[in-house]
């Protein structure tokens, strides 16, 4: 599974292989001092692969010259409940490319989720009021008919969903499974056709042994061999869009840079678009390249992920940021988190939705914050819901402002990680190197 | 598997023998005296005496137990006196095995007893059971499908007002407006195979097996909505979904394959409990069944060599339907090991 990457990496300049065995070791250094090492190879290979062809590091090229894959404009799900409509989702748009990668974070409940179900029309037949419009590929997913949808669901676009134990059926082999992901998508193939494509599948998600285990139940397998079973199951039709929502959440560390790898790897080799849905900053950083923040159903930021982690312009991405344990920097006593909750879905404040928790309204005048929605302003190339003029956030929102045990250190690092980027921001934890 | 079953029938074995101590105690509990029951009106001391000693009733507790046990094994011999054997043969009654003792108020053998009424019973609880899992189970998956609409509603609600309806109000009614005062069908009578075909049977049983299934189903029906409910809103589900597999395939193949599990661990045991556990219908349809035998043995004249024997096969069928019910879980749900 690494031969490929090697292989490019082989082939990249002299110059960033020096970079990365430099980074790598300033990682083990991290790490032996005791803290639990933020390396991850995931990142690392990525970054070395791609920088040659694109200005900044992390980055690769995506051709957004042509129709997007994925067009979301004003997706609105709201559910109608006995205490109030429930706005799950409230006004999201985003463009998605073949090849590009978007990550989607934000905190429970903040509309993640429900709208790549809307997206796959899993929330059809729900007491769901869906608008807005969805074009995927030529089709306009809201009102295409029950059945058109279902022929493009598992084939076209398809998703991983996490906790693999409860989303595979506990009764059936995960050969069945997945012979029957295939088959509803391919009639005229048979069944031996079917079970040794899936015999293949499974063992290009690196399954060992998959003539045995492709008769084993979901049972038999531990959690990171059922993730990547659920994970042959997505892209067994060779989807254009896969939609992951937290496909690492339920692994160790570990086994979750073997997933994202392998994503990564099969998003090459298909150049399928990833939506990637989580609420782990470092996953984020690891592997995409677009960056949509979400709070109480709305987008908040929306950017490239190397600029929104480096300059932050909203408030609310700039505590996500900060509530998120850091190795570039002197250890901290304590970590920021945001303060309070967030808001009912019901009830959402008159406002900005953030207004409340947000450390920074009292620099825009007026009290606007607490009394006018604000739009999603474009700061450079990013996007985002905040009235703080640029001269603002440059002034006061700096990300980790943190408490620190050493003071000189704390805002040395500081400055270090706005030029460092996703790298450094990075805040999933691995272990042992899986390069 | 094998050996598993083998362990368990071992076990249910033991079981049993447990069960024919406890129903030994209360048969002397109960404060009659068996021999005393052996005649009726023109009874004399010495009649009763020969009786209790020709019936075993003279020995200990534990010595009849004794009896009763190897009876079922071997067989036993009404007295069980060799010497009398020898010169007058022709005064000793012979009960083979499985011999479960001597009804003195039917003149026979209980195992003759619990023979021909058995087919009886096992005819009406194969026949209301096939109803009531055709009735139940349908009805429950179309209630699920239908959450919330009338069809859910009116499902749901029929089934409340069977389940609260006494069998006999059922039975009766059926019984006076169906088949007799609309002649729709035949007065029920229970028909053997043998005498009727398969057909014969079969009507002969509809009326008492629908009064049963009606009562049957609707706890099966709301049971069936439930589960299915519950499956519907399980994460693999919505997988199946998002696999774009066809809504015939999701419910057929995913939901009801889990939703079933449940259904047929409560139907082994409902199974075997109907056997014995209709003798209000099988009254009301004057069908001589099991339920019936018990009941009367129990009530009318107490016959306690016959409740003993019958609650004796009863059990027998439930812990065997036990046995059934754990060997199909595990076929059924690949996470069951037998051990």
């Amino acid at each position: 599974m690494f031969d490929k990457l090697k292989k490019k990496l082989d082939g990249s300049p002299v110059g960033e292989k020096v970079e990365a065995v430099a980074e790598k070791a300033e990682q083990v250094v991290a790490a032996a001092a005791g803290k639990v090492g933020a390396a991850d190879a995931v990142a690392d290979a990525r970054r070395d692969t791609f920088t040659a062809e694109s200005g900044k590091p992390g980055q690769k090229r995506i051709d957004k010259s042509g129709r997007p894959l994925l067009t979301v404009r004003d997706l609105k799900v709201h559910w109608p409940t006995d205490d109030g409509v429930v706005k799950s989702v409230d006004g999201l748009s985003f463009d998605l490319y073949e090849g590009q990668t978007l990550g989607i974070v934000g905190e429970s409940g903040s509309g993640k989720s429900v709208s790549s179900t809307t997206i796959l029309g899993l929330n059809r037949g729900t007491n769901a009021q869906i608008s807005g419009t969805i074009e995927f590929d030529g089709d306009d997913l809201l009102s295409i008919t029950e059945e058109e949808l279902r022929r493009l669901r598992g084939q076209k676009m398809a998703m991983i969903f996490q906790d693999p134990l409860s989303a595979l059926h506990p009764y059936y082999t995960v050969g069945t499974q997945i012979v029957e992901a295939y088959k509803v998508h391919h009639p005229q193939a048979s069944k031996k056709e079917a079970r040794e494509h899936t015999i293949d599948m499974l063992a290009r998600v690196g399954i060992p042994s998959p003539q045995k285990r492709v008769d084993q139940y979901p049972h038999e397998f531990s959690g990171g061999m059922r993730q990547r079973a659920m994970t042959a199951m997505a892209l067994v039709n060779d989807p254009k869009l896969l939609i992951a929502d937290e496909p690492t959440t339920a692994l160790d560390v570990t086994v979750q840079a073997q997933i994202l790898d392998l994503m990564l790897d099969l998003q090459q080799e298909f150049k399928s678009a990833i939506i990637i849905i989580t609420h782990d900053l470092g996953v984020v950083a690891d592997v995409a390249d677009d960056l949509l923040v979400m709070y109480a159903g709305r987008p908040v930021e929306k950017g490239d992920v190397y600029d929104t982690f480096a300059k932050p312009q909203h408030p609310y991405t700039v505590g996500l940021l900060n509530s998120m344990p850091r190795l570039d920097e002197a250890r901290r006593e304590q970590l920021d988190p945001i303060p309070g909750n967030p808001p009912s879905l019901i009830n959402l404040p008159k406002g900005c939705s953030f207004a409340p928790r947000c450390a920074f309204k009292h620099l825009v005048p007026g009290n606007r914050c607490d009394v006018e929605m604000p739009d999603l302003y474009s700061f450079g190339g990013q996007e985002a819901r905040c009235f703080l003029t640029p001269e603002q956030k440059a002034e006061h929102m700096k990300p980790s402002q943190g408490r620190t045990t050493d003071e000189t250190g704390g805002a040395a690092s500081t400055q270090a990680t706005q030029q460092s980027g996703p790298a450094a921001a990075h805040g999933a934890t691995k272990l042992g190197d899986q390069a | 598997m094998v050996a598993y079953v083998i362990r368990r029938l071992f076990s249910g074995l033991i079981m049993l023998l447990m069960v024919t101590l406890v129903t030994f105690v209360l048969f002397f509990a109960a404060g009659k005296d068996p021999a005393r029951q052996t005649c009726g009106k023109n009874c004399s001391p010495q009649l009763i005496e020969q009786n209790r000693k020709a019936l075993g009733y003279d020995k200990p507790v534990v010595g009849q137990w004794g009896d009763f046990v190897k009876g079922i094994a071997v067989g036993r011999e009404f007295p069980a006196d060799p010497e009398l054997k020898k010169s007058a043969p022709e005064t000793i009654a012979t009960c083979d095995a499985p011999c479960l003792g001597y009804s003195p108020l039917a003149s026979m053998s209980v195992t003759d007893e619990i023979t021909e009424t058995f087919p009886v019973s096992f005819s009406l609880a194969i026949a209301s059971f096939g109803m009531t899992l055709v009735l139940g189970v349908g009805l429950g998956i179309a209630a699920a499908l239908n959450r919330g609409n009338l069809i859910d509603k009116t499902t749901v609600g029929a089934a409340l007002l069977f389940y609260s309806l006494p069998t006999f109000a059922i039975g009766l009614l059926l019984y006076q407006f169906v088949a007799l005062k609309w002649g729709l069908v035949e007065v029920p009578e229970y028909v053997t195979i043998a005498e009727g075909g398969i057909w014969g049977w079969a009507k002969g049983l509809f009326l008492p097996a629908l009064t049963l299934a009606l009562f049957t189903a609707a706890g099966y029906i709301r049971m069936t909505r439930a589960y299915v409910l519950e499956t519907m809103s399980e994460d693999y589900l919505r997988t199946a979904k998002a696999k774009g597999l066809p809504r015939r395939k999701i419910l057929w193949k995913h939901t009801m394959r889990a939703a079933v599990t449940p259904i047929m661990t409560m139907a082994g045991i409902d199974f075997a409990v109907l056997v014995g556990g209709a003798p209000i219908t099988e009254t009301v349809f004057n069908y001589d069944g099991l339920g019936k035998l018990a009941v009367n043995s129990a009530t009318q004249s107490p016959d306690l060599p016959t409740t003993v024997g019958v609650v004796l096969v009863l059990s027998a069928l439930v812990i065997l339907a036990n046995i059934v019910v754990d060997c199909l879980y595990a076929v059924v749900d690949p996470r069951v090991k037998l051990a």
